[in-house]
């Protein structure tokens, strides 16, 4: 490989893949170099069977030389202090604004702030809308190296549309971004052969069905099609509606999607939006499909078609049932199941006022019930009323008749 | 013209034998020969004292006159009397300080005009020796410079001697694969080595190479020089400059040539690269030679198969070959040019012309390519056989279509991929305009039979579901239909336009949202945009900038579904409601 990786994106992609010793090695090396010990992964790297020397085991664990602010923020990066870090970048003005954009995002990448990194992308515009868009050679080669970061960042986010289209914009505005993606440089953050991968996974995703024939057909991308072989191969055989061949040269690019520490982050969503695609084809044009037959044209195992369709037609909601291994279309709101639907609203409200009317009976009948009660208690109450008002008659008389004979 | 160089071989064999002798016999006299030229220059010498100085003017006259004699009997092919009077005139001017060259030019044309038109050997023998005299005379005339004065040039005389080849390859292989006439030119372009004038030297260096590249055309017993070596030696020696136009115009048909007949794995990256010089030359140029702009044309044509492979052409590439093979046929017509490849041309144009009907109905608007003045003049079996096809193609006769084909069957290694993208036009059109409109059900099998061209092997019925499943994606399904995957049926008709789901995108999201958190809803979004499940109407994108077609992309994306007033949406409604008014009710 005539590329090295930038220092943090080695510790990294060790951690990620420790069975590669080499890699492993390397990344403990340098990590030895920078007298670092932070790096949240170095118990795993120290695990992972590859024994580290004397020297190389005292160097990890020596004081760091932290000479400038740079070196500073590396230390941070390491140890996943990734604000810390953008913190010193954003105020060393010892480096370039554009290297220190470029380092920000790569940061932001891996702390996945992607918020940030749109913000970056109005910065990055109006950086070179002060410069009146005409930059130097050199400035304009590492805009374009932003803005391919910018196209990793989108897809590792799923947006695919965006990735694709933030490409586009890039091969648009300079052309020789197609030089840059076949040169590996010496302080590799993705790989040439990602990001031509992202493009391409995300441009075969995004696009629908019918739009591979006219893409394919667009002349300025030629350039981009010499250089993503397999890309105009799967898109042929999309074309053809070769879907079981397609999907098997995604088979043959499984493992080493997967062991790339950014193409696998958003790789198993693609392949399954992929199926989905192809499974909504075939819904599309189809009242009758077995799922066997499916899994026969197009070489998936019976249980996975299984689950994605239970999982496409129940979480979509869509006109289909399976019965018995067959999808068969089915309206999910037609007219009797409309009419079922009233049917049994119109019995619950029939039940519902039923119970209502009942309850109001009792009710009735305990209002009444306690109407006459309260009726007859008043009564009582009267007639004792009345008797006492009498004995007090009768006393008033007899003190009336006391005073009359003072 | 036959393409096969191989059918020549015997023809061609016994001829070239004899050639061959004759070269060994040449080259043996050629001691005799320089003996005899020293003879004849003492002898000359000797007769100078017969003219005197003063005779230059009459000299000249006799001169220019002897030349204007020799050249009407050149025309008039009495090559031996037009010999006799250029050497009398020669001797007569000895003395006279007068350059010999033009009449010695001359002599050298007759004498090789008539060593070619010799029957005998042994007279054939005696020319060739005189031939190279006369050739060394003239290096003697032409000075210590060997530059001729400008009456006369190498150039021409070499180009007549040994005319480029040209387009020869492709238009006309009689004179590629006739021995004598190759052998002749060759070893006359051996005689002029001594040539120093750079840009005549390159002329016959690059010349000689032509004829020796033509030569390995002969049976490969005789000669195994590589000839792709010597290709690529004159292409290093060919310069991008009208001077250069024959030798550009040899290796464009050189490489057409092997490409067509897939020799030496010739690859078309030479091929395009020579079209592109060739093209941008002819730009500044005024003289459009008929024969290069022929097989530019068809070169164009032949590029763009290259580059179809299996896939289907699309309209602007069924047009720019339909437009490049009628120009190549069209030139030919000018040069009255009847070989094979005429035929082949036609056949190109006839066939893409075919292709450009589409999947169109109204055919009484359409002109048709026999219609054309210069098809009509043409009388032949061929258009007679093309005529049919067309006419089958039209009427959807398979069989009578079938037939057809097999009557262009010599061309197919060629044409194939207009053919078989016309065999594919005609099984997408018969299935839309003739089988979708008279079934409401039929089976998979009864499609397979009813598009068979050749009924002993009926398209299987994969493709017959990838000719259905195609129409959906270009937009050739003239009705609506769905597949019985079970029971391998297709219905078709309006009643099959029925939708995946009773949601719309908007609707779908919304029920979506409530539950769950922005994110969820947006990569939700991405992944229903992806899989194309509410975005059912196909945008047509063509010829967009690729970013102005990721931004139509989007905008299909974004576009709001149109209300849909169906049954389905109302019922949806209600239901939602009923179930809506049930839950609140529970």
């Amino acid at each position: 490989m005539g590329f090295s990786y930038w220092g943090p994106l080695l510790v990294e992609r060790a951690a990620f893949n420790r069975r590669d010793h080499q890699l492993v090695q390397k990344a403990v090396e340098y990590l030895a170099s920078i007298h670092s010990s932070d790096s949240p992964h170095l118990h795993l790297l120290l695990q992972s069977g590859y024994k580290p020397s004397q020297d190389v085991a005292e160097d990890l664990f020596a004081r760091p030389n932290v000479a400038t602010t740079e070196s500073i923020a590396i230390h941070k990066i390491i140890a996943h202090e990734y604000s810390n870090a953008i913190g010193l970048l954003e105020n060393d003005n010892s480096i370039q604004y554009l290297q220190r954009i470029e380092t920000i995002t790569q940061v932001l990448i891996l702390s996945r702030k992607w918020k940030s990194i749109d913000e970056l992308d109005s910065r990055l515009s109006s950086y070179a809308k002060s410069k009146g868009d005409k930059l130097e050679p050199n400035d304009r080669l590492l805009s374009t190296k932003i803005k391919l970061l910018f196209t990793a960042a989108n897809y590792l986010q799923g947006r695919y549309l965006d990735c694709l289209r933030c490409f586009l914009t890039v091969l648009e505005e300079d052309a020789t971004v197609i030089d840059v993606l076949t040169r590996e440089s010496v302080c590799t953050f993705c790989t040439n052969d990602e990001l031509v991968m992202m493009i391409s996974i995300s441009a075969i995703v995004a696009l629908s069905l019918d739009h591979y024939e006219d893409f394919l057909q667009l002349e300025d991308l030629a350039p981009f099609y010499n250089i993503a072989q397999p890309f105009s191969k799967w898109l042929s055989l999309l074309i053809q509606t070769s879907y079981r061949d397609f999907l098997q040269e995604w088979d043959k690019i499984d493992s080493k999607c997967l062991s790339s520490l950014f193409l696998s982050q958003k790789w198993r969503e693609a392949r399954k939006s992929m199926r989905d695609k192809i499974y909504v084809f075939y819904l599309r044009i189809s009242n009758y499909v077995e799922i066997p037959y499916l899994s026969k044209t197009l070489q998936i195992d019976l249980k996975t078609v299984c689950d994605d369709l239970h999982e496409l037609i129940e979480g979509l909601k869509l006109n289909f049932i399976i019965k018995d291994l067959v999808v068969c279309y089915k309206n999910r709101y037609d007219i009797s199941n409309l009419a079922d639907g009233l049917i049994s609203s119109n019995q619950l409200l029939l039940e519902r006022s039923e119970a209502i009317r009942m309850q109001n009976d009792v009710l009735r009948s305990k209002v009444q019930e306690s109407i006459i009660t309260n009726n007859s208690r008043e009564e009582d109450r009267n007639c004792n009323r009345r008797s006492v008002n009498n004995v007090f008659d009768e006393g008033h008389e007899e003190c009336n008749s006391m005073f009359e004979t003072d | 013209m036959d393409y096969d160089p191989d059918e020549y071989q015997e023809d061609n064999y016994d001829e070239f034998m004899i050639s061959d002798d004759e070269v060994e016999v040449e080259i043996e006299m050629e001691d005799e020969s320089d003996q005899s030229l020293k003879e004849s220059d003492i002898l000359n010498t000797s007769q100078n004292v017969h003219v005197q100085s003063d005779d230059f003017d009459q000299c000249d006259i006799m001169y220019q006159d002897t030349l204007a004699r020799a050249n009407s009997m050149i025309q008039e092919h009495h090559y031996n009397e037009a010999i006799a009077v250029l050497k009398e005139t020669i001797s007569q001017c000895q003395s006279v300080k007068i350059s010999m060259v033009p009449i010695l030019s001359q002599l050298i044309r007759c004498r090789y005009f008539a060593w070619k038109a010799e029957t005998s050997l042994e007279d054939k023998r005696l020319q060739l020796d005189a031939f190279k005299q006369d050739v060394r005379a003239l290096k003697q005339a032409s000075g210590a410079t060997h530059i001729l004065d400008n009456s006369e040039s190498f150039c021409s005389l070499i180009n007549e001697l040994a005319p480029s080849l040209g387009s020869n390859f492709i238009l006309d292989r009689r004179l590629i694969t006739d021995v004598e006439n190759i052998l002749c030119s060759k070893l006359c372009l051996d005689e002029f080595d001594w040539i120093k004038n750079e840009q005549d030297a390159t002329l016959r260096q690059t010349r000689l190479l032509q004829y020796e590249i033509g030569l390995q055309q002969l049976p490969e017993a005789c000669f195994n020089a590589n000839e792709q070596i010597l290709v690529e030696e004159l292409y290093n020696n060919t310069q991008n400059n009208l001077d250069h136009l024959d030798n550009l115009e040899f290796l464009l048909a050189w490489y057409l040539f092997n490409a067509m007949h897939s020799k030496y794995n010739t690859k078309l990256e030479r091929l395009e690269e020579l079209v592109i010089t060739i093209s941008a030359l002819m730009k500044d140029s005024f003289s459009k030679p008929l024969s290069l702009m022929t097989i530019m044309h068809f070169s164009e044509a032949y590029i763009l198969f290259g580059h179809i492979n299996n896939l289907r052409l699309n309209h602007s590439q069924v047009l720019q070959c339909n437009t490049e093979l009628w120009e190549s046929y069209k030139y030919l017509e000018e040069i009255g040019n009847k070989t094979e490849f005429r035929d082949l041309t036609l056949c190109g144009f006839i066939l893409s012309n075919m292709l450009l009907i589409g999947h169109r109905t109204d055919l009484q608007d359409i002109i048709s390519p026999f219609e054309l003045e210069q098809v009509k003049i043409l009388e032949s079996e061929l258009l007679q056989d093309l005529e049919e096809i067309y006419q089958a193609f039209v009427d959807y006769d398979m069989t009578r279509f079938a037939n057809g084909l097999a009557s262009i069957e010599r061309f197919y290694y060629i044409l194939h991929p207009l053919v078989d993208n016309l065999v594919h036009l005609l099984q997408v059109r018969k299935l839309w305009h003739h089988v979708a409109m008279c079934h409401s059900c039929i089976s998979l099998a009864d499609i397979q039979e009813k598009l068979s061209i050749d009924q002993s092997s009926p398209p299987s019925r994969n493709s017959i579901l990838t000719i259905i499943m195609q129409s959906i994606m270009d937009e050739t399904a003239q009705v609506y239909f769905k597949l019985d995957l079970t029971r391998d049926l297709v219905y078709f008709g309006e009643e099959n336009r029925k939708p995946l789901s009773p949601y719309t995108k908007a609707t779908y999201l919304a029920s979506q949202s409530n539950a769950e958190q922005d994110s969820t809803t947006a990569s939700k979004e991405e992944w229903v945009d992806n899989i194309g499940v509410f975005n059912l109407q196909p945008r047509r994108m063509k010829g967009l900038k690729p970013s102005a077609f990721v931004q139509e992309l989007q905008n299909t994306r974004e576009a709001p579904t149109t209300t849909d007033y169906t049954l389905q949406s109302r019922t949806l409604k209600y239901s939602q409601l009923a179930e809506y008014v049930r839950d609140t009710m529970r």
